[in-house]
This record gives structure tokens, sequence and C-alpha cells, in this order.
């Protein structure tokens, strides 16, 4: 890596560079001057040696790993140039003569950048306004004023945001809630980076609440869940209207991601006559008592269809 | 820019001057370049990378491996690989990407294409689920759709009688296991347009454990938890046409969905006896009981899932842009029906009023948003969404056989007699937003939503929602920033009525009930998703950076819902989340982060016992020595820590380590009114999860890194609905008697990863 060989050549001492300094000069004798040395060469995109020769690897803003990503692909006719991100910036080339530090670029990105993630963002809208980016405008990212480079990083080979193991990190940056409910007894397989934010969200804004991926919550759970899919002779009506009104997507205490547990939860909806109206405790719970209500799987020990029943006797979710 | 950062790119330049003093001194001329154009096609070039070793699973545990794969205990393979081709001169690239290749979680995917033209990608992808290894069963087949009992099983009219069941007893496996096929294709057919297609095949089999019942009322229910097959198979097709210019960008899609399942239904031998004599289980018919009873679960249906969709985003001006979706589906079900009962013994006089259901629900979404930037410092926004699904299933009364117990009962005044409820929805929802910059760095947000519900065979026919919102977010300065902000929310809906009730029963059977009693569930119950409810919604957050090092962080989250015209069901709900993030880096190659989560869940439900003496006389009280009152607390402290150390060792060596602590306690109260039975605690819920990685890399050599990895996870459970539970405990249900999960686990890994 140059990097390293910098550092070596840097460890040396100054003895060894005053030396160097001098042998240099005798060799530059027989050699072109610097004045008339072959102009430096673009490392990647078109014109980007302007950039580069500041901007290598051991630069506070390191570029070159750009060629590593698509946007580096020259002979792809639509790959941008350095400037057509960052733009023009001949005051951060040619500092001016009475600035006292050099300008920064006319469009620099990140959390942290002065410029404004509208116009951060615009340039990568120039570019990539269509498919699944197409709702951003509106989107509650784009309101929030969250810049794309908050989350994605360009100058690197992999994006840890596009790969579904690092993706949460990225995530839950801001989002603390949904890293705590990750980590409960019941979620989804996250943490084990068989399943990402974005298998479920689109964080560049959607159609569907809560930025989902389809257009209504059911439809994005039975993308993965089409067994639940229907329609069922008898439905359950808060099963096909929205999962969430059972179901937490992120993490729970109460297996399978339930909101509560049965039979109170089935409770919250069921009270009628007999055992769905009973009030059920510790009495149902050993050593006290055995409540086939309330233990093992509750309500589901016998009306286990709660997702709908295409039985013709499963009017009560039992077939 | 910070006095550190100055004197860092000072001192880069400076460096860099020296390098070229000294590197144009010192290599000749055509020694550098050569140097020079290896060093840059490492910085620009993707490199392949694959790493192989071992790995250890100190112990077997369902739980422990669930998702991930490590579940037995011995050795396993680590495999990971990246590999990348890619011609710099063309765009022709491919790259095949594998990872846990030696897990039952791997994932495999190959791509090839030229950029800017077509790409081509084929993806294979593993998800186990381990549920649980602690299940037993009675049943042999455990894992097919046919159970049957042992051939010396003596049969009994309640657990408790079971003679055989130790004897009977067998260990089953409770898991299931997904693997996914996908193969892609996407082509820009010109500088505007696009094609792509994707098709995904995945597979779904184990078995999963369910609740089969025989019996027809809730006094004589004899129930088993027995092992359901899943032997699932799905395959989707998408297709989507694209457009783009810096002006306009439609896409036209078509998306399909099928649903497959090997299994039409599951069947088993009823374990109990048919007694003839009262009190159990009396209204069975005797071939329901054993030996040659037999219960039929339906399993899920093959369904199918159609979607044409169009969306289209139009910049009007440069601060004015409109976007629009329409997408019409339609999901469809005909599976052909189950029979009434398993059971020959069971008379049937009345056939099926069809042989499927030939369901239908065609949905239609449209949505239209407008967004603009009127003023420099003004941001408006406004969307509307129509959502509807005209659930279009025919209607039919059934007769229907409770639980394979009895024989049809055939007069329509019976409450056996039920017409299906095909449930339509349909959503209108208006939303208008304004963001104002009303000082430096201060943003101010105003909100309204209007929603309104209509849907049919429910207790509400339309229910309205208003919701208004105000924030404010600001920048005090590049150190500190933070927002606030607030939601409230009014719904209400436009009259409550067991309709459900009314339209599913027979009108033959409601006339049979007194005035006054016709209705299901209490009258005073309002479901929580049509009650009417005042909702709040508060977030708070601070961000602060008191050094360049330090970075803290502060969220809080409160919701509350209140059902305050709910006399029985849901009456209130809060949640509260609580978040203190902290990450310093001290030294450039070292950073240490933290956290706390706080978070808690609170329900407040009501409800009323009541029997069909008490039906009427405890119908219309607002309140009534039957009432009980439950709440639900749970509360979920997270906490993590980690840190990372880079470049140890002359830039060797990293290190790092993450520690997770996770504490959920669920606590259930009931408490009841004077005329009921003496309620009695209920034990906690709880669950605590520690893990502990350690892990660090060892360059030894240029491209070659020793890898090693340390991981530590405990969980310990405590769960009542299953811990004290054998299979017998319960009179009327045989359980499988296993237990909520715990473990503690130690897995290490070596390897070696190398690239070039």
């Amino acid at each position: 890596m140059a990097a390293i060989k910098i550092k070596s050549l840097l460890q040396r001492g100054w003895l060894t560079m005053l030396a160097a300094c001098m042998l240099s000069v005798a060799v530059q004798a027989a050699v072109p001057t610097l004045s008339n040395a072959p102009v430096k060469k673009d490392a990647v995109l078109r014109g980007d040696a302007t950039c580069t020769g500041c901007h290598d690897a051991d630069d506070e803003f390191p570029v070159l790993a750009i060629g590593k990503t698509r946007h580096g692909v020259t002979a792809d006719n639509r790959t941008p140039t350095c400037t057509s991100c960052h733009g023009e910036s001949d005051t951060h080339i040619n500092k001016p003569a009475d600035a006292k530090e050099r300008l920064k670029p006319d469009r620099t990105f990140g959390k942290k950048a002065t410029t404004t993630a509208d116009s951060q963002n615009s340039a990568c809208l120039s570019c990539h306004q269509s498919g699944a980016r197409m709702n951003w405008q509106g989107s509650q990212h784009q309101s929030a004023d969250v810049p794309c480079a908050a989350c994605h990083q360009v100058h690197t080979g992999k994006d840890k945001v596009r790969a579904k193991a690092t993706q949460p990190e990225t995530c839950f940056a801001c989002h603390k809630e949904q890293r705590g409910q990750v980590n409960r007894a019941s979620s989804h397989p996250i943490l084990e980076g068989k399943v990402s934010c974005s298998s479920c969200h689109n964080p560049h804004g959607a159609v569907g609440p809560k930025q989902l991926v389809k257009n209504t919550l059911n439809e994005t759970c039975y993308t993965c869940h089409t067994e639940k899919r229907g329609p069922f002779l008898w439905e359950h009506p808060p099963a096909r209207e929205d999962c969430s009104n059972c179901h937490v997507p992120h993490g729970s205490i109460h297996t399978p991601l339930l909101k509560a547990r049965a039979p109170w939860l089935c409770q919250e909806c069921h009270l009628a006559q007999n055992h769905p109206s009973t009030a059920y405790s510790g009495t149902g719970i050993p050593p006290r008592g055995a409540a086939q209500q309330v233990l093992a799987n509750g309500c589901l020990n016998c009306h286990s269809q709660v997702h709908g029943s295409n039985h013709p006797s499963g009017a009560r979710k039992t077939r | 820019m910070t006095t550190k950062t100055m004197n860092r790119r000072k001192d880069i330049f400076s460096r860099k001057m020296v390098y070229l003093a000294v590197a144009s001194a010192l290599l000749p001329t055509a020694a550098l370049a050569q140097e020079d154009a290896e060093a840059i096609r490492e910085l620009t070039q993707a490199a392949s990378e694959i790493e192989i070793g071992l790995g250890n699973v100190g112990r077997d545990s369902f739980a422990a491996g669930d998702y991930i794969g490590l579940k037995n205990k011995g050795p396993y393979v680590i495999g990971n690989i990246d590999l990348v081709g890619r011609d710099p001169k063309s765009a022709d690239a491919w790259r095949i990407t594998g990872s846990n290749l030696g897990l039952s979680s791997r994932n495999l995917r190959a791509e090839y294409g030229q950029q800017g033209n077509y790409r081509l990608s084929l993806e294979y992808d593993q998800l186990p689920k381990y549920r649980t290894e602690s299940a037993k069963t009675i049943f042999n087949g455990a894992g097919t759709n046919n159970l049957t009992l042992p051939s010396n099983w003596v049969g009994a009219t309640s657990t408790a009688g079971f003679t055989q069941l130790n004897n009977s007893l067998k260990s089953m496996d409770i898991s299931h296991e997904r693997k996914n096929y996908t193969l892609g294709f996407s082509k820009i057919l010109s500088k505007e347009w696009d094609a792509s297609v994707k098709f995904r095949h995945e597979t779904k089999e184990g078995s999963k454990i369910v609740g089969a019942v025989i019996g027809n009322s809730g006094g004589n229910p004899r129930s088993v938890l027995i092992p359901e097959p899943i032997d699932y198979q799905t395959n989707e097709i998408e297709a989507k046409v694209g457009y783009a210019t810096t002006k306009l960008q439609f896409q036209v899609g078509y998306s399909l969905s099928l649903f497959g399942n090997s299994n039409n239904s599951l069947i088993w031998r009823n374990p109990y006896t048919y007694t003839a004599t009262p009190p159990t289980p009396s209204g069975w018919v005797a071939p329901a009981g054993f030996p040659n009873g037999q219960g039929q679960l339906g399993l899920p249906p093959d369904n199918q899932s159609h979607q044409l969709s169009a969306s289209l985003g139009y910049n009007i001006t440069n601060t004015t842009r409109f976007t629009g979706t329409l997408a019409l589906g339609r999901m469809t079900q005909n599976q052909t029906f189950l029979p009434y009962t398993i059971n020959p013994g069971l008379t049937v006089p009345t056939p099926l009023p069809r042989s499927s259901l030939d369901g239908k629900i065609d949905t239609t979404l449209i949505n239209l948003a407008l967004t603009a930037r009127p003023m420099p410092k003004l941001n408006l926004r406004a969307s509307y969404r129509y959502d509807d699904r005209d659930n279009k299933t025919p209607q039919a009364q059934y007769l229907f056989i409770g639980g394979d117990s009895i024989n049809q009962v055939t007069t329509l005044a019976s409450n056996r007699a039920r017409t299906n409820l095909p449930l339509s929805y349909t959503q209108n929802l208006l939303k208008l937003d304004g963001d104002y910059q009303v000082a430096a760095r201060t943003k101010l947000n105003v909100g309204y939503d209007y929603e309104e519900v209509k849907r049919s065979f429910s207790q509400a026919d339309k229910t309205t929602e208003d919701t208004y919102r105000i924030g404010l977010r600001r920048s005090f300065s590049e150190m500190i920033s933070g927002g606030v902000s607030y939601a409230r929310s009014d719904r209400r809906n436009k009259g409550y009525a067991d309709t459900p009730f009314n339209e599913s029963y027979s009108a033959q059977y409601i006339a049979t009930l007194p005035a006054g009693t016709r209705w299901d569930d209490h009258p005073l119950l309002r479901k929580f998703l049509y009650a009417d409810r005042e909702r709040d919604k508060f977030r708070f957050s601070l961000n602060a950076s008191p050094h360049e090092m330090v970075a803290l962080q502060f969220r809080a989250d409160y919701n509350q819902d209140d059902y305050k015209n709910s006399i029985l069901g849901l009456t209130k709900t809060r949640s509260e989340s609580y978040t203190v993030d902290a990450s310093v880096t001290p030294k450039q190659n070292l950073t240490l982060h933290a956290y706390y989560t706080s978070d808690n869940y609170k329900s407040n439900q009501a409800g009323r016992s009541f029997a069909p003496a008490t039906r009427l006389a405890l119908s219309t009280p607002l309140t009534s020595p039957n009432d009980w009152f439950n709440t639900s607390d749970d509360r979920i402290d997270t906490f993590g820590l980690g840190f990372k150390v880079k470049e140890l060792m002359g830039g060797r060596f990293d290190l790092g380590g993450d520690y997770t602590y996770s504490y959920g306690l669920g606590k259930i109260n009931t408490t009841v009114g004077s005329a009921l039975a003496a309620a009695a605690p209920i034990p906690d819920l709880v669950s605590r999860f520690q893990s502990l990685q350690l892990y660090g890399t060892y360059k030894l050599q240029k491209n070659a890194t020793l890898k090693l990895s340390l991981l530590h996870r405990k969980l310990r459970s405590d769960d009542w609905g299953w811990d004290s539970v054998n299979p017998n405990t319960m009179a009327n249900v045989l359980s499988t008697g296993q237990l909520s999960p715990n473990y503690s686990d130690n897995v290490i890994g070596v390897s070696v990863s190398y690239k070039w």
C-alpha cells in the first residue's frame, strides 16, 4: 500500500531526507525537470488527476476507492466525474490569495457537511431519482434533512448499508428504539444478518406506511409469509386488515413477536359468554391450577387457525 | 476546520513533498512509475477475498443456533468468499459472494454483467428456524400429514387417564428451513429506458406445533398439541420497465406470487375416549372418540397474488414535484374444500354449499403526492392515499360440525349455521405537511392528517381520525443538535354494532335468543381496532459532541393510546423508550461505544365474566362485580458496550469486542370484582440474554490475514406457559412438555483470509 510505503520512508529520519534532497538535485540534472514532467494521469475517473493529486489514500479525504465501485467504471458512459457530484470547485483547487485556508469544494457530503442535505441529495438524485427512489421527495428521511451520504459511503468498495449483515449498524445510529427491540427473545433474524431493515422498509421513500417496501403492511408481510395471504373462508378480521394488530415487527418478549400474551391478547377483542369472558390469573398456572386457556399456546391450544381458516367447519378457527 | 484537522492536513502535505523529493531521488523513474501504477491499482480496483477456517460450537442448542445455524455441538467450516473480476477497460464484470458457507444459514450469489448494459444474477439463500428440541409427542408420523397413535395406546376422557403416556412420548425436533433461489436479469434499453425481471423460488420445509381439538363447545374440547408439517413452495415473478429523465420518471410492473402447500390437511387420531355418560366429554357422538375417531385440520391453502403497478414522478419545476402510484391487484384462493368432518361415522345430511371458496380480493392502491418549495425557507407536502381491498369472495351458509365431534345439526335455528363474511376495507388518507425555517439552523414542522376507513361486516362501518403534528429541529451549533415533536390523533367510529354476529349467524338462530341478548361479544366491548382513541406521540432527541472525540446521543419516545370510551376491552396503552448513547475516540485507532435503552410497554384492559344465565342482566350496567381488569407491563433493558482498536503491533493487529445484555421482564396482573373467584398472582415472564464477542485480525503478510473470533452467549428464560407444564398437566390439552429456551454456549472460530 502506498500509505505504508510513505510511512516507512518517513521513518528513515531527517538525515536520510537531507541526503535525499541533495541527491535529488543531482539526479534531476539528468532527468526532465518537474515543469517538464508529464502531466499526472487520471487514476480512475475522467479528469480526476486534479483531485487525486492531493486526495490519495493517505489524505484525510481518500477518494481512490471510488474505482472499486460502480461509480468508478468509466467504460459505462453514465459514470460521473469528481465534479459531477462535487462541483467545479475552483476556489478549492486554486486557493484565493486572500483566503487564510483552502476553501471546501462546492459540494461536500455527509451528516456534518456544510452543504445542505437538499443540495447534497440533488447530486445523487440527478441520476438516482427513478425506481425505488421515486418517492424520495416528501419521504420521512428527506423531510428530516437526511443526506444520502449520512447512510451511504460512496468512496469505498463496500458500502456497509448495502450489505444485510452490516446495514442495521447504519440504521440503528438513529433508530435506537429498534436496536433494543431486535435484541429481544423473539425477533426477526436481523442480528443474524439474514433479514435487513431494507427487507421490509424502503428508506428512500415509499407509498406504504412506515416506508414499507410494499404498498400495505400486509403485502409486505406476505412477501415472506405467503401462507397467511388467503383469502380464507373464515377470515380473522384483525389479521386480514393489519398484521400489526397482534404482532410487532422488531422484537418482543412474547413469542412469536406478539404484542401481548394469550389469553389476554385475544380477550382484547373476544368477550363472549363462558370461557372467552372468564377472568384468567395465576389460578390457572401451576401449582395453583392448569387452565387450558392460559398455559402452552393459551387460546390457540384449540383455536389455532388465527390467521384464517379455509375448513368448512372452521368458523371458530379450530379447523 | 478544526486546528487538529488543519495540522493533520499540513502534515500530510509536507509528507507528500518529502515523499516526492525522496522518491524522485532514490528510485529510477521507470521503477517509480511501476510502483505507482501498482499502488494505484490496489487502491482503485476491487480485490477478491476468500476466508476459510474452522469453528467449534460448545453445545447442542436449538435456541442458540436459531436463524444462524450454530445448532450442533462440534466443529463447523467457516467459509466466506468475495470473488470479483472486472476488466478496467470495459464495463464487463462478475462477482461471486458467499457467506456462512459452512452453516445452514449460507448465502451464495453470482452476478455477471456489463455495467450500463445488462446484469444477470443468481442467488441461493438458506435460513433455518429452530423452535425447540424439547417437545414430545405420542404420535407416530411426526412431520407427515397423518398422525397415528401407538398400537398399545389406551384412551381416556382426560389426560390424567392416559396410562400409556410416558411409554409413548417421543422426542421431536420442531424446526423449519427456508431455501431461496433467485434469478434476476436487468437490461438498460436506452439512455432513458430500462427493464428488469426477477424470479424467486422458495421452499419452506419442517414442522411447527399446532393446537388440534376435537369438541364442539366450550365444555367438551379435547386437544393435543401436534406437529404440523410445513412443506410450502412459493414462486414469484416480478417484471418492471422504467423510464427516467431528469424531468420525468415512470415505471410499470407486474408481480405474480404463487403459494403452494404440499399438504392440504393434517389428520390425527383422537387419543381421547368417548363416554356416553356425562360429564365428559358430553356432546360428542361415539364415532368421534378413541379408537376410531379422528380430527382433520385445514392447512394453509394454495393461493395466488397478482399485481399490476404504475408509478410516475414528474418535476413540474425545480422546486415542485409530483409523484403518483397506481397498483391494481388480485388475491385468489380456490382450493377444494375439505369435508365438514373426517369421521365417516358422523352424519352429514346437508352437503357443502360449494366445493371451493373461489376467494377473490381485488385491491386498488392510488397514491398521489405533491412536494413544493414555494419559498427558499418553506417546504410543503401534500399526499392522498386510497387503499381499497374489495373482497369479492362469494358468501354461503355452512352448517359446520364442531371439531369432528358431533352429527351435523341441520336446522338453521342453530349457532352451527354460519355464513362467511368477505371482509372489505377502504382507506382514504390525506396528509398535509409544511416545514419552515424559522431561524438559522431551525426548522418548524406542522402537519395534519385526515384518515377515513370503511369496512364491511365490521363492528364499525366507518372510523375517521384527525392527526395534528408539530415539531422543531434545531442545530444549536456544530456540536449540539436536537429535535422535539408531538402528534395528537383523535379517532372516532361512526357507530358500533355487533354486525359480524348479525351477518354471520342465521336469522333463525338469532330469533331464538331472548331480546337483549342478540349479540356475541359483550355489548360494552369496544374492539381496539375500531374503538374511539386518543393518541399522543412525543419524541425528543439530542445529539452532542462536547469534544471532537466524543459523541453523545439521547432519544426519548413516548406513545399513549387512550380508548376512553371503551368500558370493556383495551382501555389504555403506553409505550416509552429512552436511550443514551456514547461513543469516544480517544485515539485515532481506538473507538469505544456504549448504549443503554430502557423500554416499557403497558396496557390496561377490562373484561366482564358472564354466562348464559347472566347474559342479559350483565349486558348493560357500566360496572359490575363480575368485572375483571388486567394490566400487562413489559420492561426491557438493553445495554451494549464495545470497542475497536486498529493497527496494533506495527499496524498488523486489529481487535474488537462487543457485549450486549438484554433483560426482559413481563409482569401481568389480573384483579377481579367481588362476584368472581379470587385471582392469584401471575409469575413474571423473564428473559436474560447476554452476548460477548471478541474478534481479532492479524495481518500475516500483505494479502493474508488471520482471524480469531470468540463468542459467548447465554440465555435464561422463565415462562410459566411452558416450564411447569408436563404433557398431562392440563386435563383437556395434551401438551408437548417443551421448555422455554435456556442455554449457555461458546463458539470459537479461527480462519485465514486471503486477498488478491
